[in-house]
């Protein structure tokens, strides 16, 4: 009920003040701008804002600049352009805000709107302007308007050379010291270090014959022969029947007889087996 | 008659005098020579960034001098080179201080037609962007809009050109973001990027890119 009562007051008054400044006994049939501000005004005194903006009414004059105001400027943002017909009639909207408006807010808000019009008339020139420039075209034109204004370096001695990393001396360089191995890294990788032995001519002959003594006629099947021998026997040992150092024949399909070779054969006949041992032997230093 | 061997010594004395003379002149040529061709000179660091033009460290260490006379020497360049229309320019880059040489008026250079327009529209986007949050810099986004989307240029084009002028010095690039090099700020002092940027709106300006794609395939 209070909400009712209020707002027939704030009508009547507003019909009040608008037959005031318009001089006519009945309100105006055409929207009055002054009926919107005033309104606003009205209610901003009547119900006083708790914090920040007052809150307005109705839709008034400073709210219709408001909003072409932000129109505008989101259009101008976004690179839109608006048709010469609509700028037109949101133009003649708020032609005659100034007269109404008093704050210097107000005032300001005015002269925003009409700024962002008139930058919306020089887009729309543009637009129409440069509506024919083709892609090569519009390059050509502004790179021209680019390259004027630049004052080029002068390079001469213009082959690029690409300069050597900067390296410090081995004895300064701290990194050196820090990814350097210790002494402990040092005799962990002893323990696990792998060596070759030089061998002598000699001494593999003497190793031949060896594998020979042990082998010459005896018969083993493959695996006993994985079992029996290590990696590096076995590769002697496919040598030395390669080179006809020991003669060895198949029995059936897995078993290998081993004779005493007295002369070489003019043409030895083998078969390639490859026999992986189960024993691994590093030799170590 | 004792006079006579007076004046020789002093004639022969003036000699001497005048072959210093010279020698030191042409020594000091040497050296104005030497430093223009330094100043002139362009190399690639490790990273394979471009350096334009000599550090000032580098200058005092190989004159064997200090400010001073590196100051003069550079004084004495500046009256040589200015009737070329060459001017020296210092600058810094990091914490290093450099030196290299500008031209007042026009010459050839290196970039084509596409690679000043594309150039112009990163100088009026970096420019724009001054006020807002992530300032000096722009993003791919912003170029395609103005460019790719628009049909003046492929994705591909403006790829090569991107590289080129990063290669060039003219800008850099990280992941999505291009800033300007050394070069541009050297070539382009803030009067003129803000004059491109004026241009730039005016060329820049149209309708959204999609309406425009739409008109293109229509």
């Amino acid at each position: 009920m209070q909400n009712i009562k209020a707002s027939r007051i704030v009508q009547e008054s507003l019909e009040e003040m608008c037959r005031r400044r318009c001089g006519a006994e009945e309100p105006c049939a055409r929207r009055c701008p002054l009926e919107d501000i005033s309104s606003y005004r009205l209610h901003n005194r009547k119900h006083p804002p708790r914090s920040g903006k007052p809150k307005p009414l109705v839709k008034g004059i400073v709210m219709a600049l408001w909003n072409l105001t932000k129109k505008y400027e989101n259009a101008l943002r976004d690179q839109e352009v608006f048709e010469i017909r609509e700028s037109e009639s949101d133009r003649e909207g708020v032609a005659e805000a100034y007269q109404f408006v008093e704050t210097p807010w107000e005032h300001e808000l005015d002269g925003r709107c009409y700024l962002n019009m008139a930058k919306m008339q020089l887009q729309r020139d543009a637009v129409l302007a440069a509506i024919d420039a083709t892609p090569e075209v519009w390059i050509s034109r502004f790179a021209t308007e680019v390259k004027r204004r630049a004052t080029p370096l002068v390079f001469l001695a213009s082959r690029e050379i690409i300069a050597p990393e900067f390296t410090m001396p081995d004895g300064d360089n701290p990194l050196a010291s820090d990814v350097s191995p210790t002494l402990e890294d040092r005799a962990g990788l002893a323990k696990h270090k792998v060596a070759y032995d030089q061998l002598l001519q000699e001494e593999l002959k003497d190793l031949c014959e060896q594998l020979a003594t042990r082998l010459q006629g005896k018969q083993y099947s493959l695996d006993e022969l994985a079992e029996i021998l290590t990696n590096w026997e076995l590769d002697l040992l496919s040598q030395m029947i390669r080179d006809g150092g020991i003669s060895a024949s198949f029995l059936g399909k897995s078993t290998i007889a081993f004779r005493p070779a007295k002369r070489k054969a003019a043409e030895p006949s083998f078969a390639a087996v490859a026999v992986e041992s189960r024993r691994r032997q590093e030799v170590q230093q | 008659m004792t006079e006579e061997p007076t004046s020789k010594d002093e004639s022969s004395a003036d000699v001497a005098g005048q072959e210093i003379d010279e020698g030191e002149e042409r020594a000091k040529q040497h050296l104005l020579g030497q430093l223009f061709a330094a100043l002139t000179a362009r190399w690639r660091d490790s990273e394979s960034h471009l350096n334009i033009g000599v550090r000032q460290h580098d200058l005092l260490e190989a004159l064997h001098t200090n400010r001073d006379g590196l100051d003069q020497l550079f004084n004495l360049l500046r009256q040589q080179i200015a009737p070329l229309g060459l001017e020296l320019v210092e600058y810094r880059l990091g914490r290093e201080t450099r030196y290299c040489l500008r031209t007042l008026y026009g010459v050839p250079s290196e970039l084509t037609n596409p690679e000043y327009a594309v150039l112009g529209v990163i100088i009026a986007a970096v420019e724009n962007a001054g006020t807002r949050r992530r300032a000096r810099k722009t993003t791919m986004k912003e170029l395609d809009a103005a460019l790719v989307t628009r049909g003046r240029l492929s994705r591909y084009q403006l790829d090569r050109i991107l590289r080129r002028l990063a290669d060039l010095g003219y800008i850099v690039r990280s992941t999505n973001r291009i800033a300007y090099g050394p070069r541009t700020e050297l070539e382009f002092d803030a009067e003129r990027r803000k004059a491109i940027a004026g241009v730039a709106a005016t060329y820049l300006v149209g309708t959204t890119s999609a309406k425009d794609s739409d008109d293109g395939e229509s």
